[in-house]
């Protein structure tokens, strides 16, 4: 039993038994400091990087099925049992494909397009905290690393929309800057709210402290935060970047193959990188009640994650998709006061003494209230809707008596 | 900077830095400028962490590469006859009059070197954003505000501008 739990304690902790492999390493070979550092940073790359490719595949499946569920149909369930080989399949399909350069295309750039799409989604993930001390990377400015990184990628949307030397792309890539611009305000100013409650930038203190879920201290923030992300990770109800229905398929119209997978692969990992970001910041990242103690915590992450990502879906599969003017005043008008309030409520908050984290909450859940008030009593209501329609067709059926009357006399 | 890492870090970012600058300036293609100057971003960036200073790291990133050179390529793009690439012209010569000029000075004020910071630049600590943070709304609360409210005005005097005339 103790071999058991002797074992377990490395799997519980994988930082614990990577800092184990790496001290091994150097008593065996003699390596030195800055070459144990460089196999710790590309171990943790690569560690990072494995996670995120299974989960696109996991992904890739699991959303299509969900929304084949969600849409009263099958999805995918042909290839292999249950369709789980599809995705192998498509895999195969695109890697056979020729990649076709256009024409007038700026090759180099057209080229590169892909390439840059994915490097910042995967940056992100080097400041994720998978448990109370195993995070890729222990930054000072985590939080602020992760949007520096994640901001990037609106550069590469631009190149691929650019050097396509087609009008569509370039609609798709003028969208993609102007949406990705204005949602990384409000998303910003939700976060700031999260590093005011915390008091500090580094992810892996953010999470470690959450004893409540700053999921219930800060709803404002994580309304703000959550639409946000789905706008800056290019999800469905806020996808006018790629609008199948207006912009043929936006910047990546004209790539085929590996490089739209790249895109396709990009597209999902800044989505998996904005749920676990969520996760981190509002729901206490690796904790999970008492199942801390007992699962590792590197698996409740995951599952967390993984559970974010769900929701993702969800509004995907319920939402119809904005129209540009919509999300654009739907960012400004909306997302950015809110954000504001929450920022100057979380400072107010923070200022009183003995329970700063209560007041905030107190705070923040009686604005939404009033907000939720508000927006209720302003929606037309639909009884007296219907009373109109009643009354105006009753105008017109009297109208129309008349006139035949009228007609009828002469 | 004695140790190896950073040394060559250091070298790497600058010969990228200087690379990219000079193709901002020698490319035909408005649009590869734009990207260059991206790139001499990020390596700036890069200087940034290569001398322990991550807060200034993440600033950099976020507003010079996220959304300045951003705003930078949407201009490019709205700019009329841009296929054409750079027009000739003369004005070249005096451009490197000044740039000559600029760089003597500098080589001049660099060799003369005497830098009271560069002594207390390798005693920076671990972790100095919370003295960023102190810095900025303690001592100099004033001019940040200040520098805030400068680009409120000039934010909003390009809305006036911009905004089409109501007949």
């Amino acid at each position: 039993m103790d071999f058991v739990a002797f074992y377990y304690q490395y799997i519980w902790n994988l930082s614990s038994m990577w800092g184990s492999v790496l001290a091994w390493l150097q008593s065996q070979t003699g390596l030195p400091g800055w070459a144990i550092y460089l196999v710790f940073g590309f171990g943790g790359a690569l560690g990072a990087f494995l996670w995120v490719a299974i989960s696109n595949i996991i992904l890739v499946f699991g959303e299509r099925r969900l929304l084949g569920r969600f849409q009263i149909r099958f999805g995918p369930n042909r290839v292999g049992p249950n369709g789980t080989l599809q995705l192998i399949a498509d895999a195969l399909k695109s890697v056979g494909k020729e990649l076709v350069i256009p024409a007038g295309a700026d090759k180099p750039i057209y080229v590169l397009g892909p390439i840059v799409a994915f490097i910042p989604a995967m940056m992100g993930f080097a400041v994720f905290t998978f448990g109370p001390t195993m995070s890729p990377v222990t930054m000072d400015i985590g939080v602020l690393y992760f949007q520096a990184v994640t901001s990037l990628t609106a550069f590469a949307a631009f190149m691929a929309g650019w050097s396509s030397n087609n009008k569509f792309a370039l609609f798709g890539a003028m969208r993609a800057v102007a949406q990705f611009v204005s949602y990384e305000i409000p998303l910003v100013l939700a976060v700031i709210s999260v590093v005011l409650v915390a008091g500090t930038m580094n992810t892996l203190t953010i999470a470690n402290q959450q004893t409540i879920v700053y999921a219930l201290v800060l709803p404002i923030a994580l309304f703000v935060f959550t639409i946000a992300s789905i706008a800056e990770a290019n999800r469905t109800p806020m996808d006018i970047v790629e609008a199948e229905s207006e912009i043929v398929a936006g910047y990546h119209t004209e790539y085929g193959g590996m490089a739209f997978i790249m895109f396709y692969a990009a597209e999902y990992t800044h989505a998996l990188a904005f749920g676990a970001m969520l996760n981190v910041l509002f729901l206490g990242g690796w904790k999970l009640f008492w199942l801390d103690q007992v699962l590792p915590p590197w698996l409740l992450f995951i599952l967390k994650s993984y559970f974010v990502f769900f929701i993702l879906i969800w509004m995907r599969a319920t939402f119809p998709r904005l129209r540009i003017d919509q999300l654009m005043s739907l960012g400004w008008k909306v997302l950015v006061p809110l954000a504001l309030v929450s920022l100057v409520l979380t400072s107010a908050g923070m200022l009183v003494p003995g329970l700063p984290l209560l007041a905030v909450a107190i705070f923040q859940w009686v604005a939404a209230g009033l907000i939720i008030l508000a927006v209720l009593s302003r929606l037309p209501r639909r009884t007296n809707r219907e009373e109109d329609m009643r009354a105006r067709r009753l105008a017109a059926q009297a109208a129309m008596t008349a006139r035949t009357a009228v007609s009828a006399q002469s | 900077m004695t140790e190896l890492g950073p040394v060559i870090a250091f070298w790497v970012l600058a010969v990228v830095a200087v690379v990219a600058a000079v193709g901002v300036v020698g490319s035909r293609n408005l649009f590869h400028s734009a990207i260059f100057l991206t790139v001499v971003f990020l390596a700036v960036a890069g200087l940034y962490l290569v001398l322990s200073s991550d807060f200034l790291f993440g600033v950099q990133i976020m507003v010079y590469a996220g959304a300045i050179a951003v705003l930078i390529v949407f201009a490019v793009m709205l700019t009329h006859n841009i296929q054409a690439g750079n027009q000739e012209g003369r004005q070249w010569i005096p451009a490197l009059g000044l740039a000559l000029s600029l760089f003597v000075v500098m080589a001049v004020v660099l060799a003369a070197g005497a830098f009271p910071a560069s002594s207390t630049m390798a005693a920076l600590p671990e972790s100095n954003t919370t003295l960023i943070a102190r810095a900025l709304f303690n001592p100099y609360v004033l001019p940040f505000e200040i520098a805030s409210v400068v680009l409120l005005v000039a934010m909003i005097g390009a809305i006036v501008i911009a905004r089409e005339e109501r007949g």
